[in-house]
């Protein structure tokens, strides 16, 4: 099930949840960073949880609940997320974001009433490489996507 | 042209960038997600060995399995001449080398009808080589025990450089403080989080179309037609929806991809794409020039700087050309601290390593790691502060620049000054540091000047300019047309504003076009070298002047000079790039159970000219603060024996959000009334010298003793604190 | 090319006959963290997985009087979350907090980890403190055995043939009062140079009783014994002391695996340090 539509899909046995995701389905908002489970550019949420796409079997996955990026349009917490992105200037080459969008939004899911600082923050974007912003302003903009949840 | 009104309307403040909607809602289109039909997949059969003479490839067989289109060896490709790294460097990277001269170097290709075939059958192919010996360190190449390239006897990456002024060794003699050291610089590597990759179509024979990573289009459409011999017009780069990130690493062509990938598509006679692994993208492409730099200053008894000399030793890798990587070196060194006299000599050689290219900052963040060191021991040895030192010894406006040109604009002492306060530097002896130190923790800090160029004025055979061809559309939009790419730096977002600010409209009517070599003007160097706001903003600037004035004619209204266009240019008049200035001061924490250092707080300051998109400048900003501590403390693409070791980003390590230290901008605007609009600079290369030393300097004052090679790693330190215990 | 599959049994019993069916090319997959990045780079190449994610008596984390029982596929997360194992295994939850990042955490899984046998491992120090078990099946019935003895080397166990690791056993009265996990890593979620768990009572300013574990650069993650059983009955105040004075602590010696630029001298001094660090912060209840 991936945002909610469940799609039959016939694949390699051990293809990765990134492959299917983007070869199969055609969900190209998660992209293919590292492969091995460091850059975290293939964020997808698995039952609510942030996950390396690429470090997991798809055939093992058929009975979860998968978002990725393409599920913001029917999910304001992942537009608020994106909306301070975009105001704080924190979009740069672009290639990390969907995935890092993703890891925040897993963060407010899981931390439900709990306050978000900014060291739980950096620790939970520690599974994301941003090569480009050097985190400052990826880190303003998710702190105040927290604030407003 | 470029007076500034009273009240700007959108410079220094933060515009959204156009292109950010799509990209955080993962609708961009990259490299990697484009597909084309009838796209077929190449993958690059890489040698194993430093230094090798391929004997056969069992094209027969691989040509037999299921999938597999095509199969091309360096039999194939003997015609085509080689390819440089920088523009001016010499052309011996090939396409295909029956003679690789580096683990990862290109030996042949496999097409496939998907990419997991081709990467399988180029991994698996039969494959004969002769292992041949290798030069793997300076020392080696220096003494010619193999010689590399046939084109060289001697294994040198460019003529010597040898210069001087004044008398250095009797200046030496008058010196009361003379201080020796010699610095090491690392391999770094841009490690992209996209991998890097390129699509052709040359199914056509009369015309090329090229997706790639780049920096600039017309330098990588110039290089592509000449390699191929045809013409440039039949060729047409364009860049992709969406870029990753490039830092420099796509200067220039790499052999082994485009050229490569255009002529299996010829082959073929349909589009293919050439995709490397994450792996390929790091260990077979180009790396920063390590570096070793030996240098003297001496002083007289009042402290002022009388000699100075420094001998710089390059490894250009395989096909480098570590000679203007020198030449930077040079251009920084040589008018940072002016002294009358002073040596500089620099040898680069070729080694069978990946090889040396461009990458933030070229040349200048390893002579700043030395260069900068040296003063902070200078400081320590003779005890003055180094803010009060550079404050006195660094240049000034209206010093001359190594080719001729005075610096009208140099916000350093403005840097200094601010960045000062900001960080609460007060004196090297009354330590910021009032809070008692943890125990187990070592603190110190440490302060740096960074200085590099925007623009390639001189640097280039190809004179720097840009042009704009503006248009007024029938909705009253206007169109400007660049020959700029956008790899996530934000210039279209630049140079929206830059011409919203001159017309003084909505930034909405402001349309940039960028789309490919066969409709925006020539512009050799395109994004490269931060030069995007200098020198593109500039030709947009002459173009939205024009406009305005035909606008003043008409009451402003736009609909009715629908149809109207006009031709924005821009040459810089000086002789060298533009000089860009920044202070850097950090404080650093070290764990004294592992040496491990972390960085508590960092202070930036920037002399950027001018403003243009807040968000953006403070981004670029940011950003070459994470590369330069990762340059620093951890980056390095480690070899054994000739053999990447770490080409993956679980062995090659980047800082993470944890990692990265609380960051303060300090934004100085001395505006160069003849720079680029308004008075702008540039600001993604010139962030990046002052990082490293001013980390090596903290360090340095936490442990008591200097560190002479990069990255400071915990063992290094570690190191030193187990032998002073 | 290969027959290649992936098989997704709801019993341990289908498991077991499963994995009798296909033989040596069978790994069993719970959270993949570590097989997944291994298959994607070719370094290990099953000819079948046999998926435990359907096996839902394996993701539970059970008390019982003496014991806390951790199934197969509880992952990291969950024992993070697991109210009884911060109140029962406080050792367990600090070192689990240490684990890579988020993304793995949320499903990577204890007992994978410990059958990786990562020499590197955050959790297995803290489980060597805990004298934990793990707990073996295969079709000739069940067996249990020390993580001590169980970890050979660097990613080798004694597992078997046709054994299935269900889950991992901690006693409850092996936890003590006093405990703290620390590690030296490169940078934030990488895997650990060095890592120390250390677990202690004290009585009247005394050391009652001590456990101490390192990772990191060694062959396998393993108990300092000699160090553990001559600070126990030294005044808590004189334990650093004591470790400065001790010249080589011979049992990480023996398992050193110097790296490049991370050699022995570097490593041995390391892990005195950390040692020496991690029991002070065991001692004022950080």
């Amino acid at each position: 099930m991936v945002n909610g539509v469940s799609h039959p899909v016939v694949c390699k046995p051990f293809d990765t949840l990134l492959t299917v995701l983007r070869e199969d389905l055609g969900y190209f908002g998660t992209k293919f960073g590292c492969g091995i489970g460091y850059c975290g550019a293939c964020t997808v949420l698995i039952d609510g949880k942030s996950a390396h796409s690429c470090c997991l079997i798809a055939t093992t996955m058929s009975d979860r609940k998968i978002s990725t990026i393409e599920s913001c349009d029917d999910d304001p917490v992942i537009q608020k997320i994106q909306d301070q992105f975009l105001k704080e200037g924190a979009i740069q080459c672009g290639y990390c974001i969907p995935g890092i969008v993703m890891t925040v939004r897993g963060l407010i899911e899981e931390s439900g009433q709990r306050v978000i600082t900014e060291e739980i923050l950096r620790g939970h974007l520690d599974g994301n490489i941003c090569r480009c912003s050097g985190y400052a302003s990826i880190v303003r903009a998710s702190l105040k996507a927290c604030v407003d949840e | 042209m470029n007076k500034i009104s009273s009240e700007a309307r959108f410079l220094g403040r933060s515009l959204e960038r156009s292109d950010g909607r799509a990209k955080a809602e993962g609708k961009a289109e990259y490299l990697r997600d484009m597909l084309m039909p009838e796209m077929a997949f190449a993958a690059v059969i890489r040698s194993p060995y430093p230094r090798a003479k391929l004997k056969k490839i069992n094209k027969h067989d691989a040509l037999q399995i299921s999938g597999v289109i095509d199969v091309i060896t360096p039999q194939e490709v003997k015609s085509f001449s080689p390819v440089s790294i920088f523009p001016n460097s010499p052309k011996i990277q090939k396409i295909l080398n029956d003679t690789p001269q580096f683990v990862g170097d290109a030996v042949g290709a496999v097409v496939a009808e998907t990419f997991e075939i081709a990467r399988r059958v180029a991994d698996e192919i039969e494959i004969e080589f002769e292992e041949l010996p290798s030069c793997l360190s300076i020392d080696s190449a220096l003494n010619k025990e193999v010689v590399i390239h046939e084109s060289t006897s001697d294994n040198l990456a460019g003529p010597v450089i040898s210069t001087k002024s004044g008398d250095f060794e009797s200046a030496l003699k008058e010196c009361t403080y003379i201080f020796e050291g010699e610095y090491t610089t690392q391999r770094q590597c841009a490690q992209t989080i996209e991998a890097m990759a390129c699509i052709c179509d040359w199914s056509n024979e009369s015309e090329l179309r090229v997706w790639t990573h780049l920096d600039s289009m017309f330098h990588f459409r110039d290089s592509l037609a000449e390699m191929l011999e045809i013409e440039p017009d039949s060729v047409i780069v364009e860049p992709p929806e969406a870029l990753g990130a490039t830092f420099g690493l796509k200067n220039s062509l790499i052999a082994s991809l485009e050229p490569l990938c255009a002529i299996l598509s010829r082959r073929i006679a349909k589009p293919v794409k050439l995709q490397l692994t994450p792996e390929e993208s790091i260990f077979t492409t180009v790396s920063r020039h390590p570096a070793k730099i030996r240098l003297i200053t001496g002083l007289d008894e009042n402290y002022n700087i009388l000699a100075r000399n420094a001998e710089v030793l390059l490894d250009s890798g395989a096909y480098g050309w570590g000679y203007v990587v020198a030449l930077s070196m040079l251009g920084k060194w040589s008018c940072l601290y002016p002294c009358a006299n002073q040596e500089f000599a620099a040898t680069s050689v070729y080694t069978n390593h990946i090889p040396g290219g461009a990458y933030r900052a070229v040349g200048t963040a390893q002579i700043h790691f030395a260069m900068e060191s040296q003063i902070d021991e200078i400081c320590n040895e003779i005890d003055i502060d180094p803010l009060e030192f550079r404050l006195k010894n660094s240049a000034k406006v209206g010093d001359e620049l190594p080719m001729g040109t005075k610096i009208r604009s140099w916000g350093l002492e403005e840097c200094l000054t601010k960045g000062a306060e900001a960080f609460g530097w007060k004196s090297k002896n009354s330590r910021i540091l009032e809070s008692v130190n943890p125990p187990g923790v070592l603190r110190g800090v440490g302060m740096a000047i960074g200085m590099h160029h925007a623009g390639l004025t001189g640097l280039i055979p190809t004179p720097e300019g840009s042009k704009c061809y503006a248009e007024i559309l029938e909705d009253g939009k206007i169109e400007f047309r660049v020959g700029v790419v956008e790899k996530g730096q934000g210039a279209i977002t630049t140079l929206e504003i830059i011409a919203a600010e001159i017309i003084d409209i909505d930034t909405g009517q402001i349309k940039i076009l960028n789309s490919g070599t066969s409709s925006v003007p020539f512009d050799f160097s395109g994004a490269e070298a931060s030069r995007t706001t200098y020198i593109v903003g500039r030709a947009v600037a002459d173009a939205a002047q024009q406009i305005k004035k035909l606008l003043d004619g008409k009451e402003g209204k736009l609909v009715d000079l629908a149809g109207s266009s006009v031709v924005g240019e821009f040459e810089p008049l000086d002789n060298d790039p533009l000089p860009v200035i920044g202070a850097h001061f950090c404080e650093v924490e070290i764990d004294e159970i592992s040496g491990m250092v972390y960085v508590k707080r960092y202070v930036a300051a920037q002399d950027v000219g001018r403003v243009i998109n807040l968000s953006g400048c403070m981004g670029q900003i940011e950003g070459g603060i994470h590369h330069g501590l990762g340059y620093a403390l951890c980056e390095e693409l480690l070899y054994d024996s000739g053999f990447p070791i770490n080409p993956n980003f679980m062995g090659y390590k980047v800082l993470m959000a944890s990692d990265m230290p609380e960051i303060e901008v300090v934004l100085i605007e001395d505006s160069d009334p003849d720079g680029g609009p308004f008075g702008a600079k540039g600001v993604g290369t010139p962030v990046m010298p002052a990082v490293a030393p001013a980390v090596a300097n903290a360090i340095a004052d936490a442990v008591g003793e200097r560190f002479f090679e990069l990255p400071i790693t915990p063992y290094k330190i570690m190191n030193v604190l187990i032998n002073k215990n | 090319m290969k027959q290649s599959k992936v098989l997704n049994p709801k019993t341990l019993a289908e498991v077991l006959s499963l994995f009798e069916q296909c033989g040596d090319g069978a790994r069993v997959i719970a959270g993949g963290q570590s097989l997944v990045p291994m298959i994607s780079l070719g370094l290990s190449e099953p000819d079948f997985l046999i998926n435990l994610s359907s096996c839902d008596d394996l993701f539970v984390i059970k008390k019982t009087r003496k014991t806390i029982n951790i199934g197969a596929m509880a992952s990291v997360s969950e024992i993070l979350n697991s109210s009884q194992v911060i109140n029962l295994l406080p050792i367990l939850n600090f070192a689990a907090k240490k684990v890579a990042t988020p993304h793995v955490r949320n499903f990577g899984t204890l007992v994978g980890n410990v059958c990786h046998a990562d020499p590197s491992s955050d959790l297995i120090p803290a489980l060597l403190c805990l004298d934990a078990q793990i707990d073996l099946v295969s079709k000739d019935g069940k067996r249990s055995v020390l993580l001590s003895e169980f970890i050979t080397g660097p990613y080798s166990t004694t597992i078997r043939g046709g054994e299935v690791a269900v889950s991992v056993t901690c006693q409850l009265d092996k936890q003590s009062k006093l405990a703290s996990y620390k590690k030296v890593a490169r940078r934030a979620g990488d895997l650990g140079i060095a890592t120390c768990a250390v677990s202690l009572d004290s009585h009247k300013d005394c050391i009652e009783s001590a456990k101490i574990s390192v990772g990191g650069y060694l062959r396998k993650a393993i108990r300092v014994l000699d160090i553990e059983k001559n600070i126990v009955g030294l005044p808590a105040h004189e334990i650093c002391t004591f470790i400065d004075g001790v010249e080589k602590i011979e049992s990480i010696e023996n398992s050193i695996l110097p790296d490049g630029s991370l050699t022995n001298n570097y490593l041995s001094a390391t892990f005195s340090r950390l040692i020496r660090s991690t029991l002070k912060d065991a001692l004022s209840g950080k």
